[in-house]
């Protein structure tokens, strides 16, 4: 928290506090610090200048729409406060390191006798900064070195140049941000990117090279994010041995597509939440602003937390997806949706659960899976207030399936696909939290259901990621 | 896989007969393959031809790119995938099929100089004429070879690929040379041949071996492909019984099959006739 300094509105008496001049209210009540309460509450102010220390670059106009609150305060507490949410405002933006508040009485010839100046002292961000951090996804791990650009233009525009070397990936890419003043929930960027991936599972190598501009806007209660994306893929087998339906697919393709995306998120944390809920909905619509690749994608997640008696959490999820190509090509194994893995369904192997060609997974075009979880302390909540906290003890249920729709039956006919050769698997272990961004599990367990051509990773399973079933 | 792993499979797989779904693999025929791939697999179909080995063409767009070294043609046997002509000449081998058994050392050796030959220099001929010609590369080869991709797919690949060809063709000293000198060494190469052919059926008299093969994809394809200018299939007109062996090859190892099979057909689509 910043720091907020306040006087008193009126001069002390010459000789000293005088409390008998405060006449009744002083008899009303007996604690001091009640009786300074009420006089400030009740204390009209005006809010008559706010000043900005320390402004270089920064335009005036982007400042002037987070602070325009701060005007309309009527009492000293209403000040405090609209002050306070200004700061954290400003703070967003990203364009200043420091942002100090102070609220003094106002001075000179036009000051009126209850009128107040806030001050706004900032410290702006260097116009370079590079950083230098480790980042951990989903079952992999990478060294992100960054380029960063704040406010490059004076109004909260960012340019982010960012390389990362992981052990699946290796990427790099530029990016262009700029909210819209005032209004820092609706913004856009541009990204250009190149992503080299491995995807041993299918004994598949990809390298993306893309461009994408991005709408970030918020409707009510929810995100919205509408994108077009145009990526070159070049698709490569990772070995000699890799199946010629996966040799079949490699090559270059282009794909031109326009998303959306919602978000509604109502959860106190996104790792390890303790109440509320998740609810994701993504479409993708390929090939009919360019390139060779023509589908219609559709995915959704959803999650509800709730918080039991004895601090534990009972959690279910549920994911889905569905790919549509369109035309009569058939759909790329780039697009399509994988399932299985300590992020997924547990007891089954990285992304090895579905259609699959002598050892290598394909993916499919259609899929579901569901999550039932209890988060309890762990037993005898060693480390309690401390260390022990970012430890929980969990159960849980996972149950799936992934396979590929054809598309001339109906949807009574999907759904009995889907819901034949379900695999589910249950068991137990201890989850790890990590800041506010990821987790990491140890599971022991049992998977069930299990078709021939899945791999399971029955017993032990470690798992580390951000995003999970 | 191991390099042990991999020569048992190997043996494995040379023990078992040839299958009849064993199918090759080349580019596109009618839009995009280009001079020296389309010699190349005509080599290759004419060396399974030879050896009475069914195979049956398959063009895919991205047939450069499933090929296991980067080259067409390969062929899918079994579980076994195999690219370019040497290699496929040891598969064949392995699995008891072989065109060179009769000739004795000498010969042997013989028959591997000018195959060097026809790659050093009828391929790189070939290789320079699509990709280092500024007006070859311009109306032919670019809508070629970005033919099955978008815009602006299509141009980027092309120009990647043409960057990779003239490094090569720097590497090799190549790049300095005018047109006029290629085909000079064209014709070199192919009085080098004609020489050796004379007025015999095969290279090695009664038998065909990979050699004719070779040759005749390359002589084949450079006689009946419409680039340009014709001095490239001049050059190779110039030497008669270059062209009989051509006419010989074709009329009895590709003619009297169906028109998938042919190479007449494959390489006449959009092309001239040998005829003429």
């Amino acid at each position: 928290m910043g720091t907020v300094h306040a006087r008193s509105l009126e001069p002390l008496p010459a000789s000293g506090p005088d409390f008998g001049a405060l006449g009744e209210e002083a008899e009303l009540v007996e604690v001091e610090p009640e009786a300074k309460q009420e006089i400030l509450e009740n204390k009209d102010v005006v809010v008559q200048h706010v000043h900005f220390d320390g402004l270089g670059r920064t335009r005036d106009d982007i400042i002037m729409y987070e602070i325009a609150d701060v005007f309309k305060a009527k009492n000293l507490i209403d000040v405090m406060r609209k002050s306070h949410e200004a700061r954290e405002k400003l703070l967003r933006l990203g364009i200043f390191r420091q942002v100090e508040v102070l609220i003094d009485t106002c001075q000179g010839d036009d000051a009126l006798p209850n009128g107040l100046d806030v001050t706004f002292e900032v410290t702006e961000l260097r116009r370079l900064t590079g950083s230098y951090n480790t980042m951990v996804g989903n079952n992999e791990g990478s060294m992100v070195l960054g380029l960063k650009f704040p406010n490059l233009l004076g109004r909260a525009e960012k340019v982010t140049f960012q390389f990362s070397y992981g052990t699946k990936e290796t990427s790099y890419g530029l990016s262009f941000f700029k909210p819209q003043p005032g209004n820092f929930e609706r913004n856009f960027s541009v990204n250009l990117y190149k992503v080299t991936g491995q995807f041993p599972w299918s004994s598949l190598r990809e390298t993306d090279r893309g461009i994408s501009t991005e709408f970030n806007f918020p409707i009510w209660k929810t995100n919205h994010t509408l994108k077009w994306e145009g990526v070159w893929r070049e698709l490569g087998c990772l070995a000699r041995t890799a199946s010629f339906s996966v040799r079949e697919e490699s090559g270059h393709s282009l794909k031109s597509s326009i998303s959306h995306a919602m978000v509604i998120d109502s959860r106190n944390s996104s790792i390890l939440p303790k109440r509320g809920a998740l609810l994701k909905i993504n479409q993708e619509l390929a090939g009919y602003t360019g390139g060779d690749v023509s589908f219609l994608k559709e995915d959704f997640e959803f999650q509800l937390n709730k918080q039991l008696l004895w601090d534990s959490v009972f959690s279910a999820s549920l994911w889905g997806g569905m790919l549509v190509p369109i035309g009569d090509k058939p759909s790329s194994i780039a697009d399509r949706f994988y399932l299985g893995g300590p992020t997924s369904v547990r007891g089954f192997s990285m992304y090895s659960i579905g259609p699959q060609s002598d050892g290598d997974y394909l993916g499919g075009e259609a899929y579901w899976a569901g999550g039932l979880h209890l988060y309890t302390p762990l037993p005898f909540r060693p480390g309690r207030g401390g260390f022990g906290d970012l430890f929980r003890t969990h159960f849980f249920l996972n149950a799936g399936n992934l396979c590929n729709l054809n598309y001339g039956d109906g949807p009574k006919a999907h759904l009995q696909k889907l819901a034949e050769y379900i695999r589910w698997s249950y068991g137990a272990g201890i989850v790890l939290r990590l800041g506010n961004i990821a987790r990491l599990e140890l599971n022991y367990c049992f998977p069930m259901g299990v078709q021939s051509g899945d791999r399971i990773c029955d017993g032990v399973q470690f798992g580390a990621g951000i995003r999970f079933l | 896989m191991s390099l042990v792993a991999e020569a048992f499979m190997n043996q494995l797989a040379a023990a078992e007969p040839w299958p009849e779904n064993a199918a090759l693999y080349q580019q596109l025929k009618e839009d995009q393959i280009l001079l020296s791939d389309n010699a190349a697999s005509l080599a290759v179909q004419a060396f399974l031809q030879m050896c009475n080995l069914p195979v049956r063409v398959v063009c895919r767009a991205n047939a450069e790119y499933m090929s296991p070294s980067g080259k067409v043609p390969f062929i899918h046997v079994g579980n076994q995938v195999v690219s370019e002509l040497g290699p496929i000449v040891q598969f064949v081998k392995a699995k008891g099929h072989s065109l060179s058994d009769g000739l004795d050392e000498v010969q042997k050796a013989e028959m591997k100089a000018y195959m060097e030959l026809v790659n050093n220099m009828l391929l790189t001929a070939e290789l320079y004429l699509q990709w280092c010609d500024d007006v070859t590369v311009e109306e032919i080869t670019h809508p070629r070879y970005g033919s099955p991709y978008p815009w602006p797919l299509n141009r980027i690949l092309s120009y990647q690929k043409q960057w990779e060809i003239r490094r090569k063709m720097k590497a090799i000293g190549w790049a300095g040379k005018s047109l006029e000198q290629v085909l000079e060494d064209v014709d070199q190469c192919c009085q080098a041949l004609s020489q050796r052919l004379g007025t015999q059926p095969y290279f090695f008299n009664k038998q065909p071996t990979e050699l004719d093969a070779l040759v005749f994809g390359h002589l084949f394809t450079i006689l009946t492909t419409q680039l340009i200018t014709d001095e490239l299939s001049e050059k190779v007109k110039n030497y008669g019984n270059l062209t009989a062996f051509c006419r010989r090859i074709e009329q009895q190892y590709f003619e009297g099959h169906d028109k998938d099979g042919s190479a007449a057909a494959s390489a006449r689509s959009a092309k001239r006739s040998l005829l003429r």
